[in-house]
């Protein structure tokens, strides 16, 4: 059996060395981001489907962190954007400068050339900063002066939004939010993981508590033959049936003004398969449709009207779909 | 009562007067009555606030209710005072038991709407009259000032709630120009705080209104009395007789003034036609009602018109009709047989009352309502369902898009299942099996399974303690049972992993002892 944690090794791992390196790094991570179990694994599992994750919490509940550790366990690149209103397309994504010595363009690449982006607050740039960051997460590329250059891979972008400021904030318009694979919410720690919280970063006068935690688990071409191997975990068409079914389910309930779109329903599957392997399975049930469900779609639907004044929740309007639409059966 | 000592002035008055005349009172003992309803009510909506602080709605609401009874020590001071009888803290602690018992029940049921209250009350809580009497003297009161005792309420109920407004509208004004309120999170985040500072506005507001309700309704009741019973005159006699026994005269001679008196203002007030002691002077009235009579039908006041038209038939008396005689005639019958159907019958006589069985019936009719549609939830809360795993409805014919009625299940599961695996069909071989034992489950073992329960999840509602067992099988196998076909339909299912056939044999094995009782 390949030892997939000893970084080198390059050969696809099997379902249970995948299963067992998943396993690892939600405890890895799990000991800096301590009482944020769901969190962390449901980050991996964006992480390994390939996609984009909206990170929402009052501050002060380790989301940097969460972003800095996840780094850290494959040996990627981190930067980190603090979104502000005066904030600019190219600060973004770069920009090309005239060299005064060579007397030619030099093209600056901008932070966004990295394998993993916090993009901190990202709802307090306006609409047409957030708009670039549409293409390099979509595309994995960037335009920058008319030339199209690729991102590292993997690539992930983890936006971050505080519920509850609201003034001086740029809602995300629709288009941007889909693009975001899941929609995480991180609240507090329970009690018992609070104490254990300040025990632990009080021992020392720095207030990260990962230092000593991050070690290396794979590397980059190593998380790309992992991501292999999850993509090869088989599903079954009901499944599939099953994770479009539901998606379609929001776009005809009267109480949802604008449903889930088709990418909902890949990134249902992509997740279902990532979720598989973390628990220990070479193939996808519709219990890991149900698993993910939430995270996958409440971001896409726009509640109407009625419903909000009735004080219904996206969360509580998914939970209530998912008991309603038939499981597969036989 | 001594009508010597009557403080007003008897006197005919019109309805607004009365209650002009009834403010007045108010103002003279305001802090009397005020503190005469504050203080029980405030002493009950505290404890109140003790038991319900986080149902913020239920302490107000029975103070709001209860209005009624915070009412009746005002009147009983009010009803004192006018008569120049002190009436001293104690007094009122003394009386308030008797007070508050004294039909307390109608008032805050069949009456608590009665758009008349303070007009009414004394009738019951001054003249202790009950069941059909109250009615018939009820009846005599409501010929006139009914309206005024209406419009009493309805102006001020408005009053009461300007007065809310504006005290919380002054609150706001008072805050300092540097505190900036956050509506959103008052209203959301301190709910409980600004309902509760709300409720206490409203109690002061209700305090503060109290006194002159209950006062302008009494005056009404008294100007009605004064009118009927010819106050006025009994107590100019008295001054007559007094000033004249002091002067040293005759009785004779005092009867005489009296009877002149009489005669003149029983024909210049016709107010005092409504008096009960009419046919104290027969003569002198009939005569004057003759000579009145002569003069209207001469041709000074009569001219003959003849018109023509479409008009309704009968309409006048259709009017009248909107009560039927029967209705009247079965309230009565049943006010024969105790006080609750006497207050029923004078409940059916006036048309408001109508409209207030309307009323009770619709509340009576969505309480019940609300009972039915929530008695899962009620129960639940009750901590009575609790067999909460099991099915307390019929079992449904169709779920997860399959028919489950027992109907559908094959006559012999386990011949239907091989004869599939034998034509190498081994889905549906195990399939067989998996929807039979949910069917079974379903009927036999009312397991709760809903549209959107997967498998792994029917295997966990399964595997619950406490199902039932009708026939008296072993649930522990069943669950067992049920465990390891579920992970087999997986993995044939979802993984596509074959089935080997000792395991299939296994299974059609243990579906047999699972289920052989059902």
């Amino acid at each position: 059996m390949n030892d997939m944690s000893t970084p080198g090794s390059v050969t696809e791992p099997s379902f249970a060395e995948a299963s067992e390196l998943l396993e690892k790094l939600t405890q890895q991570i799990g000991k800096s981001l301590i009482g944020q179990q769901a969190v962390v694994e449901q980050v991996l599992i964006a992480m390994f489907a390939g996609g984009h994750v909206l990170l929402e919490g009052v501050p002060g509940l380790g989301k940097t962190l969460l972003v800095r550790v996840l780094a850290q366990t494959f040996g990627g690149t981190f930067k980190r954007i603090q979104f502000t209103p005066d904030l600019m397309p190219s600060d973004i994504t770069g920009h090309a400068l005239f060299d005064m010595k060579e007397g030619k363009f030099r093209v600056r690449q901008g932070p966004v050339f990295t394998n993993l982006l916090l993009a901190d607050e990202i709802n307090r740039a306006p609409a047409k900063t957030q708009a670039a960051l549409l293409e390099v997460m979509q595309e994995r590329r960037v335009t920058i002066e008319g030339k199209s250059q690729a991102v590292p891979l993997p690539f992930m972008v983890l936006a971050t939004q505080n519920p509850l400021e609201q003034e001086g904030t740029y809602p995300l318009p629709e288009a941007e939010l889909d693009r975001f694979l899941m929609k995480v919410l991180i609240d507090y720690p329970n009690e018992s993981d609070e104490v254990q919280l300040t025990r632990m970063i009080t021992q020392t006068t720095s207030d990260d508590p990962d230092s000593g935690n991050g070690a290396q688990l794979l590397n980059t071409e190593q998380f790309q033959l992992l991501q292999n191997t999850i993509n090869q975990v088989t599903l079954d068409e009901q499944v599939v049936d099953y994770a479009v079914r539901l998606v379609r389910a929001t776009r005809e309930n009267t109480a949802i003004r604008q449903g889930a779109g088709p990418r909902a329903s890949i990134a249902l599957v992509r997740c279902a398969r990532v979720n598989a392997v973390l628990q220990g399975r070479e193939f996808v049930l519709p219990d890991d449709i149900k698993a993910v469900a939430v995270a996958v779609m409440r971001h896409r639907i726009t509640l109407a009207a009625d419903a909000e004044i009735d004080g219904v929740t996206a969360d509580e309007m998914l939970h209530n779909l998912l008991d309603k639409i038939e499981a597969p059966r036989l | 009562m001594q009508l010597s000592e009557f403080k007003a002035i008897a006197r005919p008055r019109s309805e607004w007067q009365a209650i002009d005349l009834g403010i007045v009172m108010a103002r003279a003992w305001y802090f009397k009555l005020l503190v005469a309803w504050a203080v029980p009510a405030v002493l009950v909506y505290s404890v109140l606030l003790l038991f319900f602080w986080d149902s913020t709605w239920i302490s107000i609401f029975i103070i709001w209710w209860c209005k009624p009874l915070w009412e009746r020590p005002i009147l009983f001071i009010a009803s004192r005072q006018l008569f120049d009888e002190q009436v001293s803290p104690r007094q009122v602690v003394r009386q308030y038991l008797s007070m508050i018992k004294t039909d307390w029940f109608l008032w805050l049921s069949l009456r608590r709407f009665s758009i008349y209250r303070a007009f009414d009350m004394p009738v019951t809580l001054l003249e202790g009259l009950k069941g059909k009497e109250r009615q018939k003297r009820l009846g005599l009161l409501h010929r006139r000032f009914s309206s005024g005792a209406s419009w009493l309420l309805i102006t001020l109920f408005h009053i009461e709630g300007f007065l809310l407004f504006g005290f919380l509208t002054g609150l706001y004004f008072l805050l300092p120009q540097g505190v900036e309120l956050n509506w959103n999170e008052l209203v959301t985040e301190q709910e409980t705080l600004s309902s509760h500072l709300y409720n206490t506005f409203w109690v002061l507001t209700m305090a503060l209104i109290a006194p002159f309700y209950v006062c302008c309704g009494f005056f009404l009741y008294l100007q009605r009395r004064i009118d009927l019973e010819g106050w006025d005159i009994e107590i100019n006699f008295r001054q007559l007789a007094k000033r004249r026994s002091s002067a040293g005269g005759g009785r004779p001679r005092l009867a005489v003034i009296g009877l002149g008196l009489a005669v003149l203002m029983g024909v210049l007030d016709t107010n005092i036609a409504y008096a009960q002691d009419e046919s104290a002077f027969p003569s002198a009235q009939t005569r004057a009602k003759a000579d009145i009579q002569a003069v209207l039908e001469g041709e000074d006041f009569r001219r003959i018109e003849t018109e023509e038209g479409w008009r309704f038939k009968d309409k006048q008396d259709e009017e009248e009709a909107t009560i039927p005689d029967w209705l009247i005639e079965f309230a009565e019958w049943l006010d024969k047989h105790g006080g609750f159907f006497s207050a029923l019958a004078d409940f059916f006589r006036s048309g408001a009352s109508i409209l207030e069985f309307l009323l009770w019936i619709s509340f009576i009719s969505i309480v019940i309502y609300v009972l039915y549609r929530y008695r899962q939830q009620l129960r639940q809360f009750m901590g009575s369902d609790r067999d909460q795993g099991h099915l307390d409805v019929e079992p449904p014919e169709v779920l997860f898009g399959l028919d489950v009625t027992k109907d559908s299940l094959p006559k012999d599961v386990i011949a239907a299942a091989q004869s599939q695996w034998q034509s190498g069909q081994q889905r549906q071989a195990i399939g067989i099996l998996l929807r039979s034992s949910i069917i079974k489950l379903i009927h036999d073992h009312r397991c709760p399974f809903q549209e959107g329960h997967t498998e792994l999840e029917c295997a966990q509602i399964v595997n619950q303690a406490g199902l039932v067992d009708p026939s008296g099988g072993d649930i522990q196998k069943i669950a067992g049972y049920f465990q390891a076909l579920t992970r087999q339909w997986l993995s044939i299912a979802y993984a596509h992993k074959d089935c080997q056939q000792e395991q299939f044999q296994s299974l059609c094995e243990g579906w047999t002892e699972a289920f052989r009782h059902a």
